[in-house]
This record gives C-alpha cells, sequence and structure tokens, in this order.
C-alpha cells in the first residue's frame, strides 16, 4: 500500500515538474522596441523605399538570422536582392539618434558579410556569417526601390488601409504598422503638386571703391565716379589705393545667363576721355609702355556665389595698366564679362573693373570727362 | 489576471496605434543661404518675346526692385538694337526706329524708386494698322544717372543700366512669313578625344519675322555597338535669328557610354516661326572611340609576336 502512494506520489511530482517544466521551457520572445518605417511613398499602388528601424534587447549572434516580413500586398521585384538593401546597426538604443555603421551584404552569409534572401514573396531574411548584431543597439535597414524588378510596390487599395510589417530576429519580435492612402477618385494622394513660376530677373549695383572691390563697403550714397586726378605725361593713372575701381555686383536667374557691356559717351565708333579741347583716345594697350590711352580691364571677376563669370578678351590681361579698348556711342557695345548660365556675384568679392588713362607730351591741357555705362543684357 | 499572450498582444496593438500615428514621412530639408547683403537696381523679366498684329494695344509690365538704401531715380529710354557677328556682339543705336517709335504711349522717361521699394513700369504699345510686317528688335533701359564728384579734374562718370530686350513680330494682311528657313551648313562630326559628337549648324532666316527655332537631335544606331537611339535637345537657350539673318548653332553631344561604335544617323529636327513650321535635316556619322585603335594595335602586336615566335620556331627546327 505504501508503495502505491509512493508511486502515486512519486507519479505527481513527477507531472508537476513535468508541467512546470514545461512552461518554463516556453520560448519566450522579448519584444522590439522603437519600430517604425519612414516611407518614400504611402499610395495606392506606387513604388516606395523603406527605411525600417528597430531596437534589439537581445543580441543576433553570429550565425543567427532576422527576417522582416511585408503582408502578401506588398509586391517584391522579382530580381529583388541585396544590392536593393542596406543593413546598418546604430550606436544606441535610441533611432532618433543614433549614428550609424553599415554592414557588408551580400547573396550568402560569409564572415563579415550578411547573407541577404527572399523567401516567399515577402519575406527578407538577413543571415549573419560571423558579423553580429549588439544587443540594445538600434538597427536600420533600407529596403530600396530601384530599377526594373527591383522594386516594392505599395498595396492597390481604394480606401486608406493599415499593414503590419514583421520583424523578428531569433529573441526578439515585433510589429509595426505602415497606412497606404487610398483613395479611387485620385492617384498619388501623398503628393501635392506645386505650380510656381520665377520670372527672370537681372540685378545690377555698381559702386567705386579703393579695396580691389574684395570687400562689401558701399558708400553711401553709392560712389559713381572714377577721379584720374591730374594727368602727367608718361605717368598710367591706374585704379588701385588712390584711383577707385568699379565695382559690380551683378546677377541673374536666368538658364541664358547674360552680359555686361561697356561704352563710353564719346559720339565716335572709339570711346574716349573728351575736353573742349582734345581727346584721350581708347586704345587696347599696356599703358605701362604705350604712350598714351584710355580703358579698362577685368582685374577680378570676383567670387561669384553661384556659377562663373568670363572676363572677355580684350579685357581679361592679368597685368595692371594693360587695358581694352572702349567703344564709343556708334561703336558696338565692348563686351566684358559674360555668363552662360544663372549667376550671382558675392557682396563681399564683387566683380572689380580697374579703369587707367594716360597723357603724352601732345595732349592738350583741360579737364578730360567721360562718362562710361555698364549695361547688363540677357544672351540672345 | 491578463495572461502573458493578451499582454503581447495588447502591447503589439498600442504599438501598433502608436506606429500608425507616428509619421511616416519625414522630409528633411537642407539649405545653407548665405547671409548676403543685396545691393543694386533689380529689373524682370529681362527679355519680352511678343507677336502683335496691326492694331494690337498692349501693355509690358516690368518689376523694380531698389536694393540700395538709399533713393534712386532711374532714366528710362528706349534704343533700337541690332545683333551682329554671328549675334554675338550688340550694337546699339542712340535712338529707336521710328515706327517703334510710333507705337509707344504715354512714355514715362524716369521712375523714383525709394530705398528697398519695389514698383511697378509699364511700358504701352500701340501696334500701328499699317505696320510693315516683320520682325523688331529694340530694348528699353533703366539707368542710373552717375554721380559727379565735383572736382574740375579729369575723370569718368560711371552709370548703371540694365537693358531688356523687345522682340517683336509684326503680323500683317499679307501674312508674316514671305520666304523660308534653309540650313546653310550642318557639320556632325564625333570627337575620339572627349567621346562628343560636335555639331555646328548654321540656319539662314529668310523670313522677315524673328524666329527661334526649338528642336531636338536624334542619333540612332545603324550598325555597330550601343544604344539605338539616344536624343539631346536643340537651341534649350532660346537664341534668336533675326529676320533675314544666319546664326550658327554650335552643340557638343556627350555620348554617357564608351561602348557607343558604329555608324549612326543624326538627325536634326526643330519648329520655327508662328505657324510651328518642322525642319528635319539628316547626315550619318562614324563613332569610333579611343579604345578601338589601341585594340587594333594591340591585336597585331599580338599576332605580329606569335608570327615571329613561329617563325623563331620553325628556324630553330630547321
Amino acid at each position: 500500500m505504501s508503495k502505491t502512494k509512493n508511486l502515486i506520489k512519486f507519479t505527481v511530482i513527477v507531472i508537476v515538474a513535468l508541467v512546470a517544466l514545461g512552461f518554463n521551457n516556453k520560448v519566450k520572445a522579448d519584444r522590439l522596441t522603437t519600430t517604425f518605417d519612414q516611407m518614400s511613398r504611402v499610395a495606392s499602388n506606387v513604388n516606395a523605399s523603406h527605411t525600417i528601424y528597430f531596437s534589439i534587447t537581445s543580441a543576433v549572434s553570429s550565425g543567427e538570422s532576422f527576417t522582416i516580413t511585408f503582408p502578401s500586398a506588398f509586391t517584391f521585384g522579382s530580381s529583388y536582392d541585396f544590392n536593393d538593401v542596406v543593413l546598418e546597426q546604430g550606436n544606441i538604443a535610441s533611432c532618433l539618434t543614433a549614428t550609424f555603421t553599415g554592414k557588408t551584404v551580400g547573396t550568402t552569409p560569409s564572415g563579415a558579410t550578411w547573407g541577404v534572401s527572399k523567401s516567399g514573396t515577402t519575406t527578407i531574411t538577413f543571415t549573419s556569417g560571423t558579423d553580429t548584431l549588439t544587443a540594445n543597439r538600434c538597427v536600420r535597414v533600407t529596403l530600396n526601390t530601384n530599377g526594373t524588378n527591383h522594386t516594392i510596390s505599395n498595396p492597390n487599395v481604394s480606401t486608406n488601409t493599415v499593414y503590419n510589417v514583421e520583424i523578428a530576429t531569433a529573441s526578439d519580435a515585433g510589429q509595426l504598422a505602415l497606412i497606404i492612402l487610398g483613395d479611387a477618385s485620385a492617384t498619388n494622394v501623398d503628393q501635392v503638386s506645386l505650380n510656381a513660376k520665377i520670372s527672370t530677373s537681372i540685378l545690377m549695383g555698381i559702386d567705386t571703391v579703393t579695396t580691389d572691390c574684395n570687400n562689401s563697403t558701399q558708400t553711401t550714397p553709392a560712389n559713381q565716379s572714377v577721379n584720374f586726378g591730374q594727368l602727367y605725361p608718361g605717368t598710367a593713372q591706374i585704379s588701385g589705393a588712390v584711383i577707385p575701381y568699379v565695382c559690380i555686383e551683378a546677377g541673374t536667374n536666368s538658364v541664358n545667363g547674360f552680359r555686361i557691356l561697356v561704352q563710353s559717351s564719346r559720339a565716335n565708333t572709339v570711346g574716349g576721355l573728351v575736353a573742349s579741347g582734345g581727346t584721350i583716345v581708347s586704345a587696347t594697350a599696356n599703358l605701362n609702355v604705350a604712350g598714351s590711352g584710355y580703358g579698362l580691364r577685368v582685374s577680378s571677376t570676383g567670387t561669384p556665389t553661384l556659377g562663373t563669370f568670363s572676363a572677355t578678351s580684350p579685357f581679361n590681361s592679368g597685368t595692371s595698366g594693360d587695358i581694352g579698348l572702349v567703344s564709343g556711342t556708334l561703336g558696338t557695345a565692348s563686351q566684358i564679362i559674360t555668363s552662360t548660365a544663372p549667376v550671382r556675384s558675392g557682396s563681399s568679392s564683387r566683380i572689380a573693373i580697374e579703369l587707367a588713362a594716360k597723357s603724352d607730351t601732345s595732349t592738350v591741357s583741360g579737364s578730360y570727362t567721360d562718362t562710361l555705362t555698364f549695361t547688363a543684357f540677357t544672351n540672345l | 489576471m491578463i495572461s502573458g499572450k493578451l499582454f503581447t498582444g495588447i502591447l503589439l496593438g498600442a504599438l501598433a496605434i502608436l506606429s500608425i500615428f507616428s509619421p511616416k514621412l519625414i522630409f528633411k530639408v537642407d539649405a545653407q543661404v548665405e547671409q548676403q547683403t543685396v545691393n543694386g537696381i533689380s529689373v524682370s523679366p529681362i527679355r519680352i518675346q511678343r507677336n502683335y498684329k496691326g492694331n494690337d494695344k498692349d501693355i509690358i509690365n516690368f518689376t523694380l526692385l531698389n536694393n540700395e538704401d538709399t533713393d534712386t531715380t532711374l532714366s528710362v529710354t528706349v534704343r533700337s538694337f541690332k545683333l551682329i557677328n554671328n549675334n554675338q556682339d550688340i550694337s546699339f543705336d542712340t535712338t529707336v526706329e521710328e515706327t517703334i517709335l510710333n507705337w509707344i504711349r504715354n512714355f514715362k522717361n524716369s521712375i523714383f524708386l525709394q530705398p528697398k521699394e519695389k514698383a511697378e513700369y509699364n511700358l504701352e504699345l500701340n501696334i500701328g494698322g499699317d505696320t510693315k510686317p516683320g520682325g523688331y528688335l529694340f530694348a528699353i533701359f533703366f539707368e542710373t544717372q552717375g554721380k559727379d564728384n565735383g572736382e574740375n579734374n579729369t575723370e569718368a562718370l560711371i552709370k548703371q543700366s540694365i537693358g531688356v530686350p523687345l522682340i517683336i513680330n509684326v503680323v500683317g494682311v499679307a501674312g508674316i512669313s514671305y520666304g523660308e528657313i534653309s540650313i546653310d551648313t550642318f557639320d556632325v562630326s564625333y570627337n575620339i578625344f572627349s567621346n562628343n559628337i560636335q555639331s555646328s549648324v548654321t540656319i539662314l532666316n529668310n523670313s522677315n519675322q524673328i524666329i527661334t527655332p526649338a528642336g531636338l537631335f536624334t542619333i540612332k544606331k545603324l550598325n555597330g555597338l550601343g544604344p539605338d537611339e539616344m536624343t539631346s535637345s536643340f537651341n534649350q537657350q532660346d537664341k534668336i535669328i533675326n529676320s533675314f539673318s544666319l546664326r550658327t548653332y554650335d552643340k557638343d553631344i556627350a555620348l554617357e557610354n564608351r561602348f557607343v561604335v558604329g555608324e549612326y544617323e543624326v538627325t536634326l529636327n526643330f519648329l520655327y516661326g508662328l505657324e510651328n513650321n518642322v525642319f528635319t535635316q539628316k547626315t550619318r556619322i562614324w563613332i569610333i572611340p579611343f579604345w578601338i585603335p589601341i585594340l587594333i594595335c594591340i591585336i597585331i602586336f599580338v599576332i605580329y609576336k606569335a608570327s615571329r615566335k613561329r617563325k623563331l620556331k620553325s628556324a630553330d627546327e630547321d
């Protein structure tokens, strides 16, 4: 009898122990935290890339896998593979502030390379070779939608529909929800078309300063004259510390660019400084050598904040005093600067125009003046 | 008592709801805007191109902005101009031709702008009923006055000016086109060094209207390797050809693919004129990239070496 009692006791203990063990051995998955997906498009029936974030509480060890499973309503291209995928791990658990480092992905797991495979129609599996994902870190998986057969298409829905994407590692599991916007009466309902017409414009501002135009100093009101002072025969007066430069701030948003032209007010095909008794005729000449002359040189095109300016021959010499001829009112306007695309000069480093004049012993005394008109004109 | 399964379900449900309401699209906009002082005068638009018929009336609106911190008075003038030297240069007249002068009504020859003020300037045109059909070119200029320092020295007064061209075609009773366009030259070649197709097209506009041809180069494979068809725009910059004038358009068409080899047909199609007439011109070119001669040299070298080796071998055997 006692044997029977003992047998019953033993059986009960074994059953209780087995039941207890059974509960304890039940696989318990930790939950993934901070799961979310940034989609490039959320409209119905369009291709979209997915950037999926999730924080793992347990590590993914070497040789282990994790999966991302989309609902069957999503469509992966037939050639979707590791080339369309980016795997990264953050340095902390917070997906919003983590800094991510890329992992190597390939067809099959090997060493540090994670194998990427598509099983079924909508499950992407990442399998480690020897690499690991550290516990309590954010993981970022980018599933790009690329060219033909390398796409992920959103479900075709006629009303707004929520879908769950499942993520599972060996130890962790979680879901995230996506909403696909559907409207039977419209397409691309996640986008707003913006139409704005931007009119073309030209900006031009001229000032004269003695700082080579490399600062934003503007005299107020803007100085618009260059005083050569007294001209002595044989001595060239050239823009510098005493004679101002002409500083030009200019730009256009036109795709055709524009040009800056200059003309002297002298009623002739060739410009010049004119006095009642004579003229210092404009010339293409190096006034360091030539006997007399008058003209200008683009000493700098400045530092444009957009595009580039080109100085045009003969105004593009690199030598101070080596000037180009300025046309008069009856001549073809002298083109000094061009651009063939949108351009904008920097206000602190503007286009600098050097002016120079030189008289010789035959120049009749008097006050010589000219008006130089710098014109901004679109390319035609 | 909540079971584990139920707890997990509630948790996942809560996460799902949170996920629904979390932002799905995050637009990140990175923009660096340089803080820049703007000076000078802005004028918009920078080009006017219109078609009129006799007795048409129009008001062309310009927007002016004084970016300076000071008052500015701009003088406004209208002058005719010519495009010369294959349209590279501009020759401004000192006045506007009489026909155009007769179109202008209520002309204001100056406009005053306060600091940072934006203002409108209207150019009123009344095209005469007896205007000779054809193209007319003129420009409106907004100019500063310059500022004399008052000293009795040698000096250059500086004026700044923004010119806006007006390209006007006037249709007469008999229509506008008495003449048509033709291609003067159509040169297309392949540059082996830059891997570009270089085109140079000179068009003769033998009509009385100013035209702006716009179209497409189509490069079609006849024999060889590479894409079956490539396209490139023609005169995307809307360059004009004045009436009874020639203009040359140069364009380099870059071949992105190094493996384009063979005979190709280059077709230029463009539209022009008020009636959108179509013009087509074709030519054929051979594209032989730099690696072809190198490959041929290597093959010749290999054959030469092989034959030399064979000769030496047979000599040794002898």
